[in-house]
């Protein structure tokens, strides 16, 4: 009953803190002006993010060694520095976004202007990753940011041509007054949101945080293959939201608010409640995680203790480097530059950093070496290549699209 | 994985102990094992004797103009300290098991020292792994036959661990040399196993004893022997 409880609780986290800002403002975007016709770049987005975090899970669970620890094993120092200047830039501007998230998700209620609420949220912010157990902080934030559903139950309720989205969702095409290159520029930030490199940099050292071992891949595997997709559904309700109440509208999203109004539409106050709270829950579990994930990158790299599972004290310099970067992101967001932007563009330079970190991951993930008997079958490295095509090939994309595209405007 | 250390086993240092996590007797991270302090005894066998870690010994890794560089701003941050580019060292002896990280028995608090505090034996030459990896392979009549991309180890001792190195791993020296897969037919992905085994299709094995002298100054070791297959260690 215990391991039935642990296994549901970890199902329910990796779905609540599966969406965040890059998720929850790129899903609203595409909704509004291209409905579900980028829904299948969702899900194949979802599945690549559930085979890389399986392999990387995987290995943390046999190895004990995270992510960066493979990236500078397998690259060797000189890349593998490049790499991480290329990932910490990613992430970084990731932390920035959300913890701007998490300030504009406060603005909805009390109406301050989120500069003003930014030291606070970094402050808090930090206050989790010195304080907060780390379990404690995954299973509140994760809880919490289940209140998204509400998302579902809004969809369900704006009682939406389901004909016309489900034929969406399963064609390649996309609506006549878009253009290909926009349908192109955002499915490449679609996917690059949902396979956020510190994702994979945050669940292998999760992994060892909470020190897996062999007997919990099931647990793992049960976690990644029905909590991520069923966090991948919440993206296409708030796309699918959007959808009907800014689609026929010709509107774009811009806002925070604005991603929450077809919940108020649909559901009134209450419902807009809830949307809200999972905002701020979605948003701050995502600043915490990619905090901390920029901590794990620099002291896996280095070789520095890291983690939460010791104090603080025995972990000095990966606190000081969690200090840092809350300080910067802080300093960042205080100049008033827009965290939506900033959201966008993480999301689209997630995608032309994919490759620095999915490769090691996949060469590790083959190595007997780190995994013995573990090591990948036929279906993860048949489904691992062709990711690693489709990652390529998004990585390449990414940036001509953007400047093509004026950023999908 | 932890992987016995029963004497006897094989290990590519470059593959297998290079940067890889140092943890000490309690679990606590310590360093990375940023460069290896191979040692030359009189009789021309090479030991490993420590694990060398901090920026004096990362920074030449990252070789060239930028790693001469780095060093140049890493001396100029601290250019009153005589030590300050010699590395902290971990002696072999210290190490009790060698998996995907590298336990040291000792607890970390002041565990490491400069590499100056223990000087070699009279008669020893001390080398670094990245010294050897700059070395040329020329056949006697001077024909180029790559880089040494690695050297093959054995566990002659347990405890303390003693590793005696036995071979050379040479080749093109290409992208990918890090990967493991020019020493492990059967490692997944098939494509890129292919691929990267094709890009270091000219990588061998020599064994020690068919080397002959290395010429440090101009980075030159001979080799005597026929080049072999190279296999898993």
């Amino acid at each position: 009953m215990k391991k039935f409880f642990s296994v549901a609780l970890g199902i329910l986290t990796a779905i609540g803190g599966f969406v965040d800002i890059g998720d929850l403002v790129t899903n609203a975007q595409v909704g509004a002006r291209l409905g579900w016709s980028l829904g299948l770049v969702v899900m194949v987005g979802v599945l690549g993010i559930c085979v890389f975090a399986e392999m990387s899970g995987r290995v943390a669970a046999v190895s004990h060694r995270a992510t960066f620890d493979l990236v500078r094993e397998r690259l060797g120092p000189r890349v593998g520095l490049l790499n991480l200047l290329g990932s910490m830039a990613v992430t970084l501007l990731t932390f920035i976004a959300e913890i701007g998230g998490v300030a504009l998700a406060i603005e909805l209620v009390v109406s301050v202007h989120y500069v003003l609420l930014v030291p606070l949220v970094a402050g808090l912010v930090w206050l989790i990753l010195w304080k907060a157990r780390f379990s404690l902080m995954e299973n509140v934030l994760g809880l919490v940011g289940l209140s998204l559903i509400v998302f579902v139950v809004a969809l369900w309720q704006l009682d939406p041509d389901w004909g016309h989205l489900g034929s969406q969702l399963v064609t390649v095409d996309k609506p006549s007054d878009e253009t290909w290159p926009v349908w192109s520029y955002y499915a490449v930030a679609l996917f690059g949101a949902a396979l956020t490199p510190y994702e994979v940099f945050f669940f292998s050292s999760g992994g060892v945080e909470e020190h897996w071992q062999v007997e919990d891949l099931t647990t793992m595997r049960l976690n990644v293959f029905i909590g991520f997709p069923l966090g991948g559904l919440l993206s296409l309700a708030i796309a699918g939201c959007t959808a009907v109440v800014f689609g026929p509208l010709d509107a774009s999203v811009d806002t925070l608010g604005q991603v929450g109004l077809p919940v108020a539409v649909a559901l009134g106050k209450l419902g807009l409640a809830f949307a809200i709270i999972g905002f701020v829950a979605a948003t701050l579990g995502a600043a915490c995680e990619t905090g901390l994930s920029t901590g794990y990158s620099i002291a896996q790299y280095f070789g520095w203790q890291w983690g939460k599972y010791v104090k603080p004290r025995d972990a000095s310099r990966f606190h000081l480097t969690l200090i840092i970067v809350t300080l910067l992101a802080m300093a960042i967001l205080v100049t008033g530059v827009d965290p939506i932007l900033v959201t966008e563009v993480s999301v689209v330079f997630s995608a032309v950093a994919l490759p620095l970190t999915y490769f090691p991951i996949l060469v590790v993930a083959n190595d007997p070496d780190y995994l013995g008997e573990h090591v990948n079958g036929r279906l993860a490295n048949g489904l691992g290549m062709i990711y690693l095509v489709l990652i390529g090939v998004a990585a390449t994309a990414a940036i001509p699209l953007m400047i093509w595209t004026r950023m999908g405007a | 994985m932890s992987a016995e250390l029963a004497p006897g086993r094989a290990l590519d240092a470059v593959l297998h102990l290079m940067d890889r996590q140092v943890v000490d007797r309690d679990g606590r991270m310590v360093c990375k094992v940023d460069d290896v302090e191979l040692t030359e005894h009189p009789d021309r066998t090479w030991e490993v004797t420590g694990l060398l870690a901090g920026p004096p010994a990362l920074v030449p890794r990252f070789g060239g103009r930028l790693g001469r560089a780095l060093e140049e701003s890493w001396r100029r941050l601290g250019v009153e300290e005589g030590d300050r580019l010699v590395p902290w060292r971990i002696p072999l002896a210290l190490v009790g098991e060698l998996g995907s990280g590298v336990r040291v028995l000792a607890a970390r608090d002041d565990l490491l020292q400069r590499q100056t505090d223990s000087p070699p034996a009279p008669g020893e030459v001390r080398r670094r792994l990245n010294d050897v990896l700059q070395l040329e392979a020329r056949a006697p009549d001077g024909e180029r036959l790559g880089r040494v991309l690695d050297v093959r180890l054995r566990a002659v001792r347990r405890e303390p661990l003693q590793l005696l190195a036995e071979g050379l791993v040479i080749g093109r020296g290409r992208p990918g040399g890090y990967l493991g897969y020019d020493r492990e037919p059967q490692q997944g992905p098939w494509l890129l196993n292919r691929l990267v085994r094709r890009i270091h299709r000219h990588s061998a094995y020599v064994p020690l004893h068919d080397t002959g002298p290395t010429d440090w100054e101009a980075q030159v070791v001979e080799i005597r022997g026929p080049l072999l297959p190279l296999d898993h260690p």
